[in-house]
């Protein structure tokens, strides 16, 4: 059920605290930092604001520590934005950046899944093979966003993950857990937001330093859609890869104009990721007239 | 002589044996049939309609003759039917159950009263949702009787209510009530 409460909580609630954040951080330090810094350290700030008070406005306050094993996300926000800003003030080499997304990707993962070696059944092989290729998969998304990230614009960049997370969360919704999806929602409406902000900023590159942030939580929100919900693993597996996407669009639109190959881009990782909400809509229509 | 000693020395073991372990069989729990048994629940759908659903999937044990009485009963949370899969899908899902992080259902008595004819007030912990929860109910003796096979059985039922929240279970509190209602329907037969 989605009232008018919930779309206020989930969506405008993260997306005017993660444009605000971003312009005021922007705004407040660029006469301290190099433009550059100063755009990018209120980034993974703002984007861990947005997606907490969105939670938080959502589903409320979650005891430490939590019970149900997907509100690990929200606790999961702190020591990113620590993690993100620090690489985006003290500039990580790729190597220390690499470092950084696989701890962040190992915790994720252990957070999210520790619960099921406890149960009866034990953490079963295809279980662990899902949650061991989510880590695998979240260290290389956060790789190839962020390399892609530093050529392309904030803006875009937003554009290419909000075309990400919005199908997301749909797919969430279809395949059993409104609450997963609302916490997509959530996530993808920190990208409008800094969306917004990148338009208000102009060129300002809000870029790199927010993937890490998004990558991980993007990549948890799936892993439990999929071993705590009824995502299956293909549907998680083409959501994961639409991102990407922008790569190709990238090269294949390289001849286009400037506006062309942005459009090009976010149309390509939408279409992508649309895919997987289709198949989803189409397994939920089956079973609601089975 | 001696063989005649031996046989009568033997005699009167055998039928001590059989003496003493009698009142230890008589205390045997009773093993619930999960087949006949049905554990029900009823919650409100946005404060209008009551929706029904069921657990398959049960086990446990009742002993209510000796000095120790005791009642255990243990739900596969993944056994939820509504008759809806998709609905399911939802229950099973973290928005309730979250059914692969929590398994099962369990209730363990910690004492037990005879309140009636038949009648029993039973205190216990009910773990749902990873949380576990003091609750009394009334246990009613519905029944006794032998099966095809001819054991003894005897059935229970009991009624209750619980506050989903004090589980954890807070979602969607505005579409479906916090007060959701249970009855738990055992046959129990020796195993």
């Amino acid at each position: 059920m989605f009232t008018s409460g919930d779309l206020w909580a989930g969506a405008v609630v993260p997306l005017a605290i993660t444009a605000v954040i971003l312009t005021i951080g922007w705004r407040a330090t660029r006469r301290r930092l190099g433009a550059r810094e100063s755009r990018s350290w209120a980034g993974p700030l703002a984007v861990g604001a947005g997606f907490a008070s969105g939670y938080w406005s959502l589903f409320g306050w979650s005891e430490f520590p939590p019970l149900d094993v997907t509100e690990w996300l929200f606790f999961l926000t702190f020591p990113l934005v620590v993690l993100g800003t620090l690489d985006a003030l003290l500039r990580f080499p790729l190597h220390g950046r690499l470092a950084a997304s696989v701890a962040a990707a190992l915790m994720a993962v252990f957070l999210l899944s520790w619960p099921l070696v406890s149960t009866d059944d034990g953490l079963q092989k295809e279980t662990a093979v899902v949650v061991a290729l989510g880590a695998l998969l979240s260290v290389g998304c956060v790789t190839s966003l962020e390399a892609l990230a530093v050529r392309i614009s904030g803006a875009r960049l937003s554009a290419i993950l909000l075309a990400a997370a919005i199908p997301a969360s749909m797919v969430l919704v279809l395949s059993g857990s409104q609450r997963l999806g609302q916490t997509a929602g959530a996530l993808a409406a920190t990208q409008a937001g800094t969306l917004a902000a990148s338009l208000i900023l102009g060129r300002a590159a809000v870029g790199r330093a927010t993937v890490l942030i998004f990558v991980i939580l993007y990549a948890g929100l799936l892993l439990c859609g999929c071993v705590y919900a009824g995502l299956t693993a293909t549907n998680a597996l083409i959501l994961f890869l639409a991102p990407n996407m922008a790569w190709l669009a990238w090269r294949w639109t390289g001849r286009f104009g400037t506006w062309q190959e942005p459009v090009a881009q976010v149309a390509l990782v939408a279409a992508v990721a649309m895919i997987a909400v289709f198949r989803a809509w189409q397994s939920f229509a089956i079973e609601v007239a089975s | 002589m001696a063989n005649n000693f031996v046989a009568r020395a033997a005699l009167l073991f055998s039928t001590a044996f059989v003496v003493l372990a009698a009142p230890a069989a008589s205390a045997a729990p009773l093993v619930v049939d999960a087949v006949h048994s049905t554990v029900l629940f009823r919650i409100k759908h946005l404060n209008t309609s009551f929706a029904w659903g069921r657990f398959d999937d049960i086990s446990g044990k009742v002993n209510l003759d000796d000095k120790s009485p005791s009642l255990e009963i243990q739900l596969k949370t993944d056994s939820i039917d509504t008759g809806n899969a998709k609905r399911e899908e939802h229950l099973k899902s973290p928005d309730f159950f979250s059914a692969k992080q929590f398994p099962t259902i369990s209730f363990r008595s910690t004492k037990i009263t005879k309140s009636g004819d038949g009648k029993y007030t039973v205190d216990g912990t009910l773990k749902l949702h990873g949380v576990e929860q003091p609750i009394s109910v009334e246990l009613e003796r519905t029944g006794a009787g032998k099966n095809q096979q001819g054991t003894a059985i005897e059935g229970f039922e009991t009624t209750f209510k619980i506050k989903r929240s004090d589980y954890g279970m807070k979602f969607l509190l505005q579409g479906l009530s916090d007060e959701v209602l249970l009855i738990v329907s055992l046959e129990c037969g020796a195993k």
